[in-house]
């Protein structure tokens, strides 16, 4: 006979759905042990409510506290409307992220563009330049956006339903996508100025997308699971080896970090694990440090 | 009730205050209790409370219908609470975690118990550890089921099963002994036949109501 022992705390507070309850009671009418474990739970279920009713309500004035506080400004809410499509909904999770970046990152975020764009015209290479300059910036956005403690709306995150991975996948994707478009639009800068034809155009988009992938990687996973600066340090460490090795003096830092500029299957790959692996564990981590 | 709850999110979620102050009138008592047990000072369990209104508020339209209403109020209100509780949030306090299941036989702790009363063991519940008393509180002062006090802990509801037996545990270990109705163990059943006749008739099923708290169950 199996005896409905997990369940009878909820049967001594009355939670179970109906049928449950029933089946329950009739098992009761003709077991000794679950009477007697049930005679055990009530006592606890009453004392319980005993302390709860013990409890004075709080201040009447409470809940005008409470009014007063819903007329100031919203912090940005961080999904779409209820029952609306799933597309719909991932369209608003998108967007309420950007309300998250202050003015300052869109003034500075500008200015490397423009600069980027300049020195992209000049002879020296645009593949050099795009190489580092989009990557390190991403680098550098990953962390400010997906970073571990930075976020303002938290706590307001944390308080409502929409998981706490939805919200990082779609400041992860806002950073990459717009990276990613940036440098599209660079690379067509370039190559429209320089006339190198499609198979110019795909060397250069690989020049800088493969390093934009293996920065990103490591700063998201950084950033997110151990601190922001983590994150930028390890970026901007993984860029400098490259950009001092570039004289080819060093040949074993060269062959250290080259692989992160120009093995694309490779990079992409690792890049897909990191950051599906840094998402699925981001949320156990926050648990851990909260119960540490 | 919970059809009725989740009406109000929606209408709050479309910016109904007076849905609002519906929700409030209808969970700020039992909110406002496991928040003070949580924290054991008013005045911080008023802010929480205030600081859970204010994020159901701002976050009615990201309910998401994944977990019931009085789950999701729980759950701010807990984090509300824990922001508030400096040492000895419950997460923190030591675990005595052993898996132990149920035996097969009701266990001493049955016996002491089903003798006590409830200001007795209402005494007893706050010389527990919070994450005993909180296991409790949210069972039976907060009529949750076992899966929805999981969703509101973040653990498993094995983990809730098991908590909830070693908090009855430590609490009949915190009740006094009482010596005067204490009889060789094994010559008498742990209840008076009169209890064991009531037993089965006095518990109400939930049926579409949660019980009012005042009424009890002897």
């Amino acid at each position: 006979m199996i005896h409905p022992t997990d369940q009878l705390p909820e049967y001594a507070a009355a939670t179970l759905p109906p049928d449950v309850a029933d089946r329950i009671r009739d098992h009761l009418e003709g077991c000794a042990r679950c009477q007697a474990e049930l005679a055990a739970w009530q006592p606890v279920a009453a004392g319980v409510r005993a302390r709860v009713e013990a409890v004075a309500a709080p201040s009447p004035a409470l809940f005008d506290a409470v009014r007063r506080r819903l007329s100031r400004p919203a912090v940005a809410r961080y999904s779409a409307p209820l029952a609306s499509s799933p597309l719909r909904r991932a369209v608003g999770v998108l967007a309420y992220q950007w309300r998250l970046i202050r003015w300052p990152a869109w003034v500075l975020a500008g200015l490397v563009l423009v600069g980027t764009a300049a020195a992209t015209l000049s002879p020296a290479g645009a593949d050099r330049v795009l190489a580092t300059v989009i990557p390190l910036g991403a680098a550098a956005a990953i962390a400010g956006v997906c970073g571990r403690g930075l976020d303002p709306a938290a706590e307001l995150i944390g308080a409502t339903p929409t998981s706490p991975r939805v919200v990082l996948l779609a400041r992860l994707t806002s950073v990459l996508a717009t990276a990613t478009l940036g440098g599209l639009a660079l690379t067509a800068l370039a190559v429209t100025t320089a006339a190198t034809g499609l198979g110019g155009a795909l060397a250069l988009t690989m020049a800088w997308l493969v390093p934009l992938a293996a920065l990103s990687a490591v700063s998201f996973a950084l950033s997110v699971l151990v601190r922001p600066s983590a994150g930028v340090m390890a970026a901007v460490s993984a860029w400098l080896v490259r950009a001092v090795s570039f004289d080819g003096a060093n040949r074993w830092l060269t062959n250290l970090v080259d692989p992160l500029w120009t093995q694309a299957p490779v990079v992409f790959t690792l890049t897909a694990v990191v950051m599906g692996l840094t998402i699925f564990l981001a949320p156990r981590r926050e648990r851990f440090r909260a119960a540490s | 009730m919970g059809d009725g709850d989740l009406d109000l999110v929606q209408r709050i979620a479309a910016g109904d205050e007076r849905a609002l102050e519906c929700l409030y009138a209808r969970h700020a008592q039992s909110l406002f209790a496991y928040a003070y047990h949580l924290i054991g000072d008013r005045g911080a369990a008023e802010e929480a409370l205030q600081d859970t209104f204010v994020a159901i508020w701002r976050g009615a339209t990201s309910f998401e219908e994944r977990s019931t209403v009085r789950t999701w109020l729980f759950g701010i209100c807990r984090r509300q609470a824990l922001q508030r509780v400096r040492r000895g949030a419950p997460a923190a306090q030591p675990i005595e975690e052993v898996p132990e299941p149920p035996s097969e036989d009701p266990g001493p702790d049955a016996v002491v118990l089903a003798r006590a009363d409830a200001s007795a063991v209402a005494a007893a519940l706050a010389t527990l550890s919070p994450i005993h008393r909180e296991v409790l509180d949210l069972t039976f002062g907060a009529d949750l089921s076992h899966a929805e006090v999981a969703e509101v802990l973040g653990i498993p509801v094995g983990t809730v099963k098991s908590r909830l037996f070693h908090a009855r545990a430590a609490l009949a270990r915190a009740l006094p002994v009482d010596t005067s109705r204490d009889s060789p163990e094994g010559h008498e059943p742990a209840m008076s036949s009169a209890a064991r006749g009531n037993v089965a008739a006095s518990v109400p099923a939930r049926s579409g109501t949660r019980r009012p708290p005042d009424q009890e169950l002897k």
